[in-house]
């Protein structure tokens, strides 16, 4: 119930003191601990007993009533709890303050509503300085929704059952956000042969994903680092050293399948219901939105968008060699590349990111070739690209 | 009724000492560790104060459940306390109003304060180490410590402190948790678990305590010097 509707009738006592305390450059420290009282023309301070009992007999000499009239009273909300009223007079420099159940209230009412007006004028001021963090508040209530499911029924099943629930324009929205935490001075153009490479790919490959209409894009980032992944809502990142060391142009192509793959598959929304379950529980159910807002823009880091489990890696693998076959390529292109990596660099595990955020290849490898014996028998072509050409231009 | 302490805060600010004067029947509760030495006729209370829901508060912010309570009996006594840690140590006192402490900061308090682990929800939470707060509201005597000094910094608009460096403020400022990028690198796993990156943004009028050191980076400095175990 929002604090200026509290029925009034009976705070109407005259006398009725509140605890609260005052800002004058007068005060020892400036400030002090009052009792307050609403006169109907005046708000009244005085040092509260406390205060007094702890102060210098000389100090108390000089203690005087602190009076701002409610005529030229500006109010405001703030404080810790965010629930304090502070009232200051015109030229601001005394402010009497209160965080008491029922002051805001007595306070609209003395002032015959004026107040009243002023205090939700500044509570709708703050709400809209917060708006920007609604958004996470939105994943957050996504998240509860999902945990309350979760705790429903069965743990995966359901929490996919929610996430379908969930338009894609979310998956987008985080997408976008992680998309802001990466590096991007290294980016290669669009014009650049390894973006309109893989950009090419991706564009063949689009009609055959489980979300066509899903708004995928690539980009190319110059770096040693052996890595490719995709963020929620279909944006992607291939890194040069990829490219670097596929041997085939198909070898690339099952890469961004399957990373296209968990895209439509919403393994990231996946990772955000998880990660954020509980603690966006616990925040909603306390209704405090400041953390989780703070984490929001972290919890987009890609670190948690794109390690995903094993069951979500074996899932892209048949999803994208599914797409692969569609697109008449051979489905095994993806088993092909990290067969490759494995065999050469299986022992430098830190540059090959791709790989080790990919973890079980020799069972991952069976069960695409296992999926591929399930599809129809298809002569697969050979991706007309030219990689060599990409290669040389990162040299 | 306020109690008021005798008290005298020395070897400032790197080795802080708190030594109290107590009178007869007179208290002062502490965290435990905090006590370095005391007179024999001074009674020594380990137990919760303020009930168990307080204390589970309590917990919550980090502090300890049990607060020892200090008591002079049939005569004055002394009672000195010191950090943890290498700081220095404040005092504060309460005349009704609420002074929100970071976690670890608090230190002891006289008769007439109560000492509560305000739940911050999410905003706690999430920072880790960041930011869980402590709130000590009523009137007397509060003291609390700081790694390395402590600056007291008088806010009248706006001003934003690294998580890691609040000791204490006035709860008539209006705080917000916030993520600045930039402010150091680190990923989901560093915020959640060392608070790293996040910033409080302070609005209003009232006083905010910053220590000028932040314990994480000395750890982190430490940790290379450390004897390892080799399997
Ligand atoms: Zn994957």
């Amino acid at each position: 119930m929002p604090w200026n509707v509290i029925k009034v009738d009976k705070m109407l006592d005259p006398n009725q003191q509140f605890r609260g305390g005052v800002f004058h450059h007068s005060i020892p420290d400036g400030r002090i601990g009052a009792d307050i009282r609403i006169s109907p023309s005046e708000i009244i301070a005085e040092p509260s007993a406390e205060a007094l009992s702890v102060m210098d007999p000389s100090e108390i000499a000089r203690m005087p009533r602190w009076v701002i009239p409610l005529s030229e009273c500006q109010v405001d909300l703030g404080g810790a709890s965010g629930r304090m009223v502070f009232c200051r007079n015109k030229e601001r420099d005394l402010t009497i303050f209160c965080e008491e159940r029922g002051f805001a209230a007595v306070l609209g009412d003395r002032s015959g509503g004026m107040l009243s007006e002023q205090l939700h004028l500044v509570k709708k001021r703050q709400a809209g300085e917060n708006h920007r963090f609604r958004f996470w508040l939105t994943v957050g209530a996504v998240a509860t929704l999902l945990l309350g499911v979760i705790g429903y029924y069965s743990v995966l099943a359901a929490a996919r059952l929610a996430i379908a629930a969930v338009p894609i324009s979310m998956d987008e929205k985080i997408g976008s956000m992680a998309m802001q935490t990466i590096e991007k001075e290294q980016k290669l153009a669009a014009d650049h042969p390894a973006t309109k490479f893989v950009t090419e790919i991706v564009d063949r490959l689009k009609p055959h994903a489980a979300i066509p209409e899903m708004n995928f894009k690539v980009i190319v980032i110059q770096s040693s680092e052996v890595n490719a992944f995709a963020l929620p809502g279909g944006q992607m990142v291939v890194y040069t050293g990829l490219l670097k060391k596929a041997e085939t142009g198909e070898q690339v192509a099952g890469v961004l399948a399957h990373e296209m793959s968990h895209a439509t598959l919403r393994h990231g929304l996946q990772r955000v219901s998880q990660s954020l379950g509980i603690v966006a529980a616990i925040q909603f159910l306390i209704g405090d939105a400041g953390g989780l807002l703070a984490l929001g823009s972290q919890a987009a880091q890609t670190s948690i968008l794109t390690s995903y489990s094993r069951q979500s890696e074996t899932e892209a693998d048949l999803e994208g060699a599914r797409m692969l076959h569609e697109a008449g390529l051979d489905p095994e292109s993806i088993s092909a590349f990290f067969d490759k990596l494995k065999k050469e660099d299986g022992d430098i595990p830190g540059v090959l990111v791709w790989v080790s955020s990919h973890p079980l290849h020799e069972q991952r490898i069976e069960s695409i070739a296992k999926f591929k014996s399930t599809l129809a028998k298809k002569e697969y072509g050979p991706l007309d690209l030219d990689l060599d050409t990409v290669r040389k231009s990162l040299q | 009724m306020v109690s008021t302490l005798n008290f005298e805060i020395t070897q400032r600010p790197d080795f802080s000492m708190l030594k109290v004067a107590l009178e007869a029947g007179q208290q002062v509760f502490a965290e435990p560790s905090a006590m370095a030495s005391m007179s024999p006729n001074l009674t020594l209370k380990a137990g919760l104060k303020g009930g168990a829901l307080k204390s589970l508060g309590r917990m919550f912010g980090g502090e300890s459940m049990i607060v020892n309570t200090f008591t002079a009996g049939n005569g004055p006594g002394e009672v000195v306390f010191a950090p943890g840690h290498i700081g220095d140590t404040q005092h504060y006192r309460l005349t009704g109003g609420s002074l929100m402490l970071q976690r670890g900061a608090y230190m002891a308090n006289s008769a007439g304060i109560e000492v509560t682990g305000k739940w911050q929800g999410a905003k706690g939470f999430f920072s880790g180490e960041g930011l869980v707060l402590l709130k000590a509201s009523g009137n007397g005597d509060l003291f609390f410590n700081s790694y390395g000094a402590i600056l007291e910094i008088n806010v009248s608009d706006d001003y934003v402190v690294d998580t890691g460096y609040i000791v204490a403020f006035e709860d008539t400022l209006q705080y917000r948790v916030r993520n600045l990028p930039g402010l150091r690198g680190g990923g989901f796993k560093r915020l959640f678990f060392s608070g790293e990156g996040l910033v409080c943004q302070f609005s209003g009028q009232g006083r905010v305590w910053v220590q000028t050191r932040y314990v994480s980076p000395f750890l982190s400095w430490v940790n290379p010097f450390r004897p390892t175990k080799n399997n």
